[in-house]
Formats: C-alpha cells, sequence, structure tokens
C-alpha cells in the first residue's frame, strides 16, 4: 500500500475568522482558493465540490470537478476533507493566526487509487502480470468516478464492495473469493470502450457490472455482442430488452414517466411543459415518452431543449427560454453536473415557485450537491434512501457500519449495485460452471433482493421495480405518502 | 522527475488528444514502430506522430528503444513517478487563487500575498503496512 503525501502553505492579509468563512464559498469569486472548494454549507457531513487544477483531461477545460466530504470540523481552526471522487485520500486544512494575517497549511494524504487513475489517464491500464488467480473471481464495476456524472461514482463502489464483503465473509464462492475491479468511465463512451476492452483482455471470463450513463452503455454494446460478456446493466434505462449475456436490471423510461408525468400533473395542475435533457439517447426517449403522456392528457408541449454531457455550459439562456415560454412544468432529463448546473440556475432565478419541475434522475446524490436549491423538485425513481422497509433499513445500517456516518448517501444510481452483485453471486451458486453463456442462463426467475425488496427477473431477463414520488425539501428526498406509489408495474 | 520543466513536460504529453489516443493504444498494444502507431491514425499522418512521440518521449510517458533497424515504443516504465508528479502539481496549485478572479479584484481583497509554495522536502511518497 501506498500513500502519496503533499504540503504547501499560503498566506492571508485577513484575519483568521474572515479566511475560515472563505471557505466553501460559491458566490464569492475570491472565496474559492482552497482547492475552489464549493459546499452548500459547510458543516460536519456537507457535501463538498472541488475544481482540481488539473490541464485538459480531454474535455478541453483546465479543471477537473472533484468531491469530497466535510469529516472533521473545527470552526475558524481545522477542516478535514475526505476525497471521494475521482480519488480517494484525506486533506487537512489549518488556520493560525500571523500576525495581522492569517497562514492556512494543506495537508493531503491520497490513496494508491489516486496513482491508479492518473496511470489510466496515461493510457495505462496498470495490468497485473502475475495472470489469473484460481482462488479469486475477478468481478468487473464500471461506473462514473469523473466527467458530467463523476460525483456518482464512489458510491457506487461503496455499494459492490459491501456486498462483496458480505458474500466474502459468508466463505465466498465454492471456497473462491471476489475480488472487484473497478473502471472509471469519465462518463464518456470511448473511454468506457477502451478501458473495458483493456479489462477483458487481462480477464478473459470475468462478468462486468455496470452503473453508468446509456450513452456509455451505446459505446460498448458491440464489443458486448462480439465478446459474449456477461453485463448487468443497473441504471434506469430506454430498451427492456435483454440482449445476449447484457442485462438490463434499472427501471425503464416508460414505466418512469407513464408513472411520474400524470403523477406531477395531478398535483400541480400543470398544463404546459417545457422538456430538457442531455444529448443522447436516454434523455431523448424520456421526453418522448413525456410528450406523449402530456399530449395525451390533454396539455401542450412548448419547448424542448438538448444540451451534451460534459459541455460545462451556463444555463441562464435556457432558463430565460423557459420562462418566456409560458411554461408551468419542466421535466428535466439532465444528468449530473448539467442538472446540477441547471437547478442551481433555475433555482437562482427564483423561478421554482411558479414552475414545477419533475426531474427523472433526481437522486440523493445530485441533491446533496444543489442542497435548498432542490427544494420543490419532483423525484420519481425506484428507490429513495429515506424508504422504511426493514430490507432497506436493513442494508443503510450495513452500509454505515461499513463507511461511518460521513459517507456519500447511497441512492437509485449506487444502490442497485449492491443487488446485483448479490445477483452475480446467486447466479455463481446455481450455474453449472461460470461461464458467461452460463452464468447469463442462470438469471431469469432469480430474485434482485436488496435495499428496494425482491424484485424478480422475468423469464425474458427483465425487471420491472416499483415507482415512488419523492419531493426535495429541506435539502433531503421525501418519499410522497399522498402518492399512489409504490406502484407494481408489469410482471 | 523533481523540476518544474518536467511537469510542464507531463502536462504538455497530455493536452493533445492524438496523444492520449497513441498511449491508449501503447497501452493496449505494447511495444509498436511509428509506422505502426501512424497506421492506427491515418488522418494524422506519420511526421506528425513521430513528434507527438518525442513530446511524450520528453514527458516520460514513453519509452523508445532500437530493435534492429526499427525503434519501438512502449510505455513508460516509471509511469507511477509520473502520476505522482501530475498528482504533486494538481496538489500544489490547489491553495492558488483561480486565475480567473484575480483580475476582477485588483486590490486583492484577502487574496493571497505571496505564491503558494510547495516545499520539495514536505512531500514524498511513504511505504504504509
Amino acid at each position: 500500500m501506498r500513500d502519496v503525501i503533499f504540503a504547501n502553505e499560503t498566506r492571508l492579509d485577513v484575519d483568521i475568522v474572515t479566511a475560515f468563512q472563505r471557505f466553501g464559498v460559491r458566490e464569492d469569486p475570491d472565496a474559492g482558493w482552497i482547492l475552489a472548494a464549493s459546499a452548500a454549507s459547510v458543516e460536519l457531513g456537507a457535501a463538498v465540490e472541488l475544481s482540481l487544477p488539473v490541464p485538459d483531461l480531454g474535455s478541453g477545460r483546465s479543471h477537473v470537478r472533484a468531491t469530497a466530504r466535510i469529516v472533521e470540523l473545527t470552526p475558524f481552526r481545522r477542516i478535514v476533507l475526505a476525497h471521494e471522487t475521482p480519488w480517494t485520500g484525506r486533506t487537512t486544512l489549518t488556520f493560525s493566526a500571523e500576525g495581522a494575517g492569517t497562514v492556512v497549511r494543506a495537508h493531503s494524504e491520497l490513496s494508491e487509487d489516486a496513482i491508479r487513475w492518473v496511470r489510466a489517464l496515461f493510457g495505462d491500464t496498470g495490468r497485473s502480470a502475475s495472470g489469473a488467480d484460481a482462488d479469486v473471481i475477478t468481478l468487473g464495476l464500471v461506473t462514473s468516478l469523473s466527467g458530467d456524472s463523476g460525483f456518482v461514482g464512489r458510491a457506487v463502489v461503496n455499494c459492490a464492495a459491501l456486498a462483496i464483503g458480505e458474500i466474502n465473509g459468508a466463505g465466498g464462492l465454492a471456497g473462491r473469493s471476489l475480488d472487484l475491479h473497478v473502471i472509471d468511465d469519465a462518463t464518456d463512451p470511448t473511454t468506457a470502450r477502451d478501458r473495458v476492452r483493456a479489462f477483458h483482455d487481462d480477464h478473459p471470463d470475468a462478468a462486468v457490472i455496470g452503473m453508468h450513463s446509456s450513452l456509455s452503455l451505446q459505446g460498448l454494446e458491440d464489443f458486448l455482442a462480439a465478446t459474449g460478456i456477461l453485463y448487468l446493466y443497473v441504471a434506469p434505462h430506454e430498451s427492456e430488452q435483454r440482449s445476449g449475456n447484457l442485462f438490463r436490471l434499472g427501471n425503464s423510461v416508460q414505466a418512469q414517466i407513464d408513472f411520474a408525468v400524470p403523477e406531477v400533473a395531478r398535483r400541480t395542475n400543470a398544463r404546459r411543459w417545457y422538456l430538457i435533457g442531455n444529448d443522447y439517447s436516454w434523455p431523448r426517449e424520456i421526453s418522448r415518452a413525456a410528450r406523449e403522456r402530456i399530449e395525451l392528457a390533454g396539455s401542450e408541449v412548448v419547448g424542448e431543449t438538448y444540451v451534451p454531457l460534459g459541455a460545462g455550459i451556463s444555463f441562464a439562456g435556457v432558463v430565460d427560454e423557459i420562462i418566456a415560454s409560458g411554461a408551468d412544468a419542466v421535466v428535466s432529463s439532465l444528468i449530473g453536473y448539467s442538472s446540477v448546473d441547471f437547478e442551481r440556475e433555475f433555482s437562482s432565478r427564483d423561478a421554482r415557485a411558479r414552475i414545477a419541475t419533475l426531474s427523472t434522475l433526481m437522486d440523493e446524490r445530485t441533491l446533496e450537491l444543489l442542497g435548498s436549491a432542490a427544494d420543490g423538485i419532483w423525484s420519481s425513481l425506484s428507490y429513495f434512501s429515506n424508504l422504511g422497509s426493514p430490507e432497506n433499513l436493513r442494508f443503510l445500517q450495513r452500509y454505515n457500519d461499513a463507511y461511518g456516518e460521513w459517507s456519500p448517501p447511497p441512492s437509485v444510481l449506487s444502490a442497485p449495485v449492491y443487488e446485483a452483485v448479490h445477483l452475480f453471486a446467486q447466479a455463481a451458486r446455481r450455474a453449472p460452471t461460470l461461464s458467461a453463456d452460463d452464468l447469463a442462463n442462470a438469471i431469469p426467475g432469480l430474485l434482485l433482493g436488496g435495499p428496494r425488496g425482491a424484485i424478480r427477473v422475468s423469464s425474458e431477463g427483465a425487471v420491472h421495480p416499483p415507482m415512488f414520488m419523492a419531493r426535495a425539501l429541506g435539502g433531503k428526498l421525501i418519499v410522497d405518502a399522498d402518492a399512489d406509489a409504490p406502484r407494481a408495474r408489469g410482471a | 522527475m523533481d523540476n518544474a520543466e518536467d511537469e510542464d513536460l507531463i502536462f504538455r504529453g497530455l493536452t493533445d488528444p492524438t496523444r492520449r489516443a497513441v498511449l491508449a493504444l501503447l497501452g493496449r498494444d505494447g511495444a509498436l514502430s511509428v509506422s505502426e502507431i501512424s497506421s492506427s491514425f491515418p488522418a494524422v499522418g506519420r511526421t506528425a506522430v513521430s513528434a507527438h512521440l518525442r513530446v511524450l518521449k520528453a514527458a516520460g510517458l514513453v519509452d523508445e528503444r532500437r530493435e534492429g533497424r526499427k525503434r519501438l515504443y512502449s510505455l513508460g516504465s516509471d509511469q507511477v513517478s509520473a502520476a505522482i508528479e501530475y498528482l504533486r502539481q494538481v496538489y500544489s496549485g490547489s491553495l492558488a487563487v483561480p486565475e480567473s478572479s484575480a483580475p476582477e479584484h485588483p486590490r486583492g481583497r484577502g487574496r493571497p500575498a505571496q505564491k503558494t509554495t510547495s516545499d520539495p522536502a514536505q512531500h514524498g511518497i511513504r511505504r504504509v503496512g
């Protein structure tokens, strides 16, 4: 195990109270200087966004958005940040009064995954010369630790590692232990394909779990079809089909929209809708399904906009257009930082009171970056972390035991990964061999069990999780008791 | 790799999409000649590929060796050092004022009074466990 340690300091011409209060303030252009940190609030457990001065990671920008969390806090003296994405580690900031000014010292200890992440950027997949270990079953996990959806990845890795720890703790699979190999797709389909290909070269028999955008899945589809890798894709998706050994185990667009749009219309009496999303197939399918529902109810779509993933654009003009359109509701299928940036802009214009928002991927992790800027947003998903079911409470207890009080919250963008790892283990126990075909054949009929309860995989290899309606309030997503939910759909 | 010039070389090595693609290719396929690399980038041309390889070599991101009349290129053997230098650069800039904000506040209302320092003696690799 290798740690990398860096230390540096700077002197400010202000008193210690002023210096401390500058930490994490988003609005003040002077204030973001400590790792360009910004936080919805500076308190224990608060999520922090960092802008690391990394020259050009492929997006053409000179900063990469990273995330951390405040895990220790002594006002005016000391802040400890635990890095969450794209790598892990800790930065301790200390403030000391010296003369009329303040000296701020930063001490950073980075974990080994930081080096691995940078080496992957250098083209080095870190393949081992040791070859296959007969005592180990390698499982790949593709998710986003950087790029537009980068902030979701740490909870995804945590949920996968939690399930693997449980399986290995119970003796593994036929005496072999499961070993997780994390692949960052950088929210980019080409990166996803290159890195999954390199992983497959090293581990030709390994199955893979995917929690990433469907744009990255498109980048992988030809490769998956050609190789027959067992691939369990667990994000919400725009197609219910099983394709060979690729299973899509998230909720479908149709199920989500058929439930959510009428529910929001009923509560808000919205008649004029504006559709906004990122520019790829899943958001466009959300909009197609939403338009169908809206028009079926005799309402109308008054405008539609799509923005590229990872563009880092300003949404001021789009919000102008939405306000000018006379819309009384928005369906947003923006993801990741696109969603965060849009909702911040929308909130800053006080548009929320007049225009309802249904955000189709507003999970607990995205919400904590927005804080109260999200208040009032409607969200409809197959999982919310405040569901009171015994299965969910048990899961949350295990997650907190493993990762502590201050860790990224599990959400629909991570908790299903826990279920998928256990599904893989069930299939491995049942299949005659661990070949991709045998494992795939063992999956239909199994129960996807975990925080969402027990969801059966149909004979076609599809799942139909119940959908819930929630609303953001005080920085939390509160499952709406007034909803007819949970509403089981399909099979 | 301990001076600013070397760090700049690493960053220069990565700022170009073709250079990143060359690294990805070498990461996948091991040691390749210039013509083998060029054949993967028909739109770039052999001369430009050679120029990219020189930048990558200067940054320590690729190694070059002779085999008969051919020169073969592969990923640099000390990628760990290059990665640490990269991270060091990221963190040594971590207390800096964002460049975009500096000109808007010429009087420096609380901006750092001196350049951020990063003492080489204060950083390094520690082996744990």
